[in-house]
């Protein structure tokens, strides 16, 4: 542990000497995060959503430049020691070569947590100066308060009287004819490719049938209902139904008119007050609901009345896609306070800092530095963009099933930045879970993460020190 | 072959090492099938010109590089093994520090993969910049040292763990002549104290000074092995080293020779200093001035911490060492060696007994060297006496009467009108207090205490 230790504390003073970077870090991390805060300050805009570009800004730059800089660092640890042979003093010692390799990351990894840490401090420190300063009203601060300086976890609802099995079952149905007609012409006989087909049928009948089911005539209605909800407060404060609305046909002016009884029970139609608002069409809506329309066990019914001043447009909640979430109707809750998801946010940034680091490390083992550098950047840009990768992926896997295994093992290996990003979450003042926090552990670090290390870990043991591998 | 492999600090099979391209094309046979074999306790040169596998051997010893063919064991091990690697000190050819550490945080960064205390650290760092003279600068960085001071830092950060094996890669490239006459006293001592000293070098002087057995390679294979006086004794040679001889007497002892042996080619010389040995007085002179320097200084002796290792050689070795090499040995008097004919030792001589090599060489210092304080008094002598070769006087210690077989000998005959015209120069420039004389200069070994100026003058 001395040896590593060893390596550890004098890869972070290599790191702390290097003065241009040192300088350019600070520059990145203070100058343009602060300047960014002053050029908002006199910019024009409510002030919660001054405050809220401030948070959504500052801390993708920082995930950004740290992630860049653990790459370079990381790549950087082993190959400058092998091309200016300071391995060859260094190997020489009692210190075994996985030692070595654990002191460059540990010191790498204490390095990037405590830059992480300076830069969350300053992001912190500057918006808690914006939100108090750059609301104009009351009603910009309480906004500020309850969307974006807060941690709201979603509970998505189920429709009321509608189960999966209800609908798979009348899917099948109406999806005999159509699979019956594709036997007959397309001369189908391989019967995986026959399977395929009826797959693929069958999972279009059940999207569009559960689309029929969440949709409402004029004059109809939907009833949801939501479980599990737990506010922090259950006592005091609100909740808020979050919405986006399809239609048949456009209303004239792009706008509907929306009833909505909201209570403990599913008779909710006969036992509450009807709340009416007015919203455009196919645009994200929100509109807060008192707590204490909630069951004590945590469940609310929503119930979805389009009025008939509404014909003909017939009201549809699109079902959430791969590529968007969450849209169609959700309830949000505060779990936690803006303190707390701050933290968690540093958390999973840090997660992917050390990700790259173990990668970096791996790479720099074996590979001269500009080749280690390049593909460290390749996986980070493969990461990065990996929501796009893993949706075409996914479609693969929901229309072709014969290359599902090839698929799955594609999705294991790209590292999935963007499925451990809170960033999108703490904007719009999302809980971060420690569900997402435990996965990123879980999965990016410790399994590719670990398997990537290790794989750098049996290619350094078994170089030559003495070769420069170019 | 166990035996054999424990019982020798290094040991080669076979060993060859062939470097290939990427596609696997083999392009040079760096070394070729090397059978090698240093016991311990012996300083043992690998000499070769630049590209003869030196190198590369050394670092398929220490588990840098792995070998092609072959094997080899290093204290008993195969290389890269960590607990051997503890008993190992190196010093690589070019140093190879981090240049972002300054001296002290160097040794500390060592010591602590040696697993050191941190009072040992302390003392061991402190010890040792001493010791190779750069205490003054133990707060710069190694990448602000000149190359002769990061070879003096990569020499003690090779020492810190007190290493019963070091290996030396071109240990006195860069350095200027003190540092180098320094470090081959140094290697000279740990010799002496034991230690087992594999010297890489192409420089061939370093070698033969401080080497008890040398080898030489050429294309990676071994050309020649055996002891630097059995491989540079010139058997067919005789010479004759005394003070000035008047004209008369000179003829005499050539008029002598030629009536017995009229055939054969002779030669009477005056002999020269070396200009190493001109170079290291004048610098002593200006270090006993206590002229500043940004430099490295002079350095002290070889540091307290360092063992003897032969304190470790086991009980019934030593009743052995003691039964074959009587107590008392033959120490020649001061005057024979100052004055009169001195006749070479031959220390593979059967008829006598046959000392260790530590024995040997302070026997052999005591008949050749003139002792210090003899060469002072005697300095004038020395400066003028004669030599004769028959026909050319061979080069090396016994060319120079201030070989450096003796640590001593490098100030022994420091011209003390040197001493007075620096100090007297740097008085009259800083009109300040005389200065004494240097500490630095003063405990190094190879610089002997020159009198304080005020003595002096």
């Amino acid at each position: 542990m001395g040896q590593i230790w060893a390596v550890a504390r004098y890869q972070v003073l290599e790191i702390l000497r290097i003065r241009s970077l040192m300088a350019f870090t600070g520059f990145v991390l203070m100058v343009c995060i602060l300047a960014f805060a002053v050029w908002l300050h006199y910019g024009w805009g409510p002030g919660d959503q001054k405050v809220q570009t401030y948070l959504s800004y500052s801390l993708r730059l920082t995930g950004n430049f740290l992630s860049l800089l653990a790459i370079f660092l990381s790549a950087g640890a082993v190959t400058r020691d092998v091309q200016r042979r300071e391995i060859f003093t260094i190997a020489t010692k009692p210190v075994r070569r996985g030692q070595y390799l654990v002191g460059k990351f540990l010191g790498t990894a204490l390095w990037n947590l405590a830059v992480l840490l300076l830069a969350g401090t300053a992001i912190y420190a500057t918006g808690c100066v914006l939100a108090h300063t750059e609301p104009r009203n009351d009603a910009e601060r309480r906004r500020l308060d309850e969307l974006i300086l807060t941690a709201r976890r979603t509970a998505t609802p189920t429709l009321v009287g509608v189960t999966d099995e209800m609908i798979e079952q009348q899917a099948r149905q109406e999806a005999q004819p159509q699979i019956e007609e594709n036997l007959r012409s397309l001369e189908m006989s391989d019967p995986m490719v026959v399977e395929a087909m009826k797959n693929r049928v069958i999972q279009d009948q059940i999207n569009k049938v559960t689309q029929r089911f969440r949709s409402a005539q004029p004059g109809g209605f939907l009833t949801w209902h939501f479980q599990g909800i737990r506010p922090r407060d259950p006592a005091s404060g609100s909740l808020f139904i979050r919405f986006k609305q399809d239609v048949s046909i456009n209303p004239p002016d792009l706008a509907l008119t929306n009833v909505w009884f909201i209570g403990p029970d599913p008779d909710v139609l006969h036992t509450q007050q009807p709340i009416i608002t007015q919203d455009a069409i196919r645009t994200v809506h929100e509109f807060p609901v008192p707590v204490d329309r909630l069951s004590e066990t945590g469940e609310l019914y929503v119930a979805y009345v389009n009025p008939v001043e509404n014909y003909p447009a017939t009201v549809v909640y699109p079902l959430p896609t791969r590529l968007r979430s969450g849209f169609g109707l959700e309830a949000l809750y505060i779990a936690g306070g803006f303190e707390g998801n701050f933290l968690r946010t540093l958390a999973a940034m840090y997660l992917r800092l050390v990700f790259l680091t173990a990668v970096g490390l791996a790479a720099g083992a074996y590979l001269s530095y500009p080749v280690a550098i390049l593909v460290v950047l390749v996986i980070y840009i493969l990461g990065l963009s990996s929501n796009f990768l893993a949706d075409a992926i996914n479609w693969q896997l929901a229309t072709v099933r014969e290359t599902t295994t090839a698929s799955r093992l594609l999705l294991l290996v790209f590292p999935q930045f963007a499925a451990y990003d809170p960033v999108p979450q703490i904007e719009k003042g999302r809980f971060v879970e420690w569900a997402l926090l435990g996965k990123a552990l879980a999965f990016m670090v410790v399994i590719k993460g670990g398997l990537i290390a290790l794989v750098g870990y049996l290619l350094f043991k078994f170089r030559e020190l003495a070769r420069v591998i170019a | 072959m166990a035996d054999i492999v424990q019982n020798l600090a290094i040991h080669t099979e076979n060993l060859t090492k062939i470097f290939r391209d990427f596609w696997g094309h083999k392009r040079v046979v760096a070394v070729d099938a090397l059978d090698l074999d240093i016991r311990m306790h012996e300083v043992y040169g690998l000499l070769g010109p630049n590209g003869s596998g030196k190198s590369t051997t050394i670092k398929l010893l220490l588990g840098l590089l792995y070998p092609t063919r072959g094997r080899a064991y290093v204290l008993g091990s195969p290389p890269g093994n960590v607990k051997i690697n503890a008993r190992i000190g190196f010093l690589p050819e070019d140093s190879h520090l981090y240049p972002f550490l300054n001296a002290r945080e160097t040794l500390d960064f060592y010591g602590r993969l040696f697993g050191l205390t941190r009072q040992q650290r302390r003392s061991r760092s402190e010890s040792l910049l001493e010791m190779v003279g750069l205490s003054g600068v133990g707060g710069r960085l190694v990448g602000q040292f000149s190359k002769g001071m990061q070879r003096r830092i990569g020499l003690a950060q090779a020492l810190i763990n007190d290493p019963d094996l070091l290996i030396l890669d071109e240990p006195t490239s860069g350095l200027d002549p003190i540092g180098t006459r320094q470090i081959k006293n140094l290697i000279q001592e740990l010799g002496r104290r034991g230690k087992t000293v594999l010297l890489c070098s192409h420089l061939l002087a370093d070698v033969e000074d401080v080497c008890d057995r040398i080898g030489i390679l050429y294309g990676g294979k071994m050309q020649i092995e055996g002891s630097v006086a059995d491989l540079l004794e010139q058997k067919e040679m005789t010479e004759i080293r005394t003070v000035r001889l008047p004209d008369e007497i000179l003829e005499q002892i050539r008029q002598l020779i030629r009536r017995d042996q009229p055939s054969i080619p002779l030669e009477i010389l005056t002999p020269r200093n070396r200009l190493e040995e001109f170079f290291l007085q004048t610098v002593s002179a200006a270090q006993a001035a206590a002229i500043e320097t940004s430099g490295a200084t002079a350095g002290s002796g070889v540091s307290d911490f360092l063992t003897d290792a032969s304190e470790t050689i086991s009980r019934t070795e030593q009743v052995i060492e003691h039964l074959v090499h009587p107590a008392e040995w033959p120490v020649a008097e001061p005057s024979a060696a100052g004055s009169g004919l001195t006749e070479p030792v031959d220390p593979a001589d059967p008829t006598g007994p046959s000392p260790s090599s530590s024995d040997q060489r302070k026997v052999l210092d005591s008949l050749v060297q003139v002792p210090a304080a003899a060469a002072e008094d005697e300095n004038d002598h020395t400066q003028s006496s004669g030599s004769l070769t028959s026909p050319v006087a061979p080069a090396g210690p016994a060319d120079a009467p201030a070989a450096p077989v003796k640590p001593a000998s490098a100030g022994e005959s420091v011209d003390r009108s040197l001493i007075e015209q620096l100090t007297r120069r740097r008085r009259q420039d800083s009109a300040a207090e005389p200065p004494e004389s240097s500490s630095a200069a003063g405990d190094d070994p190879a610089v002997p205490k020159s009198p304080a100026p005020d003595e002096q003058t």
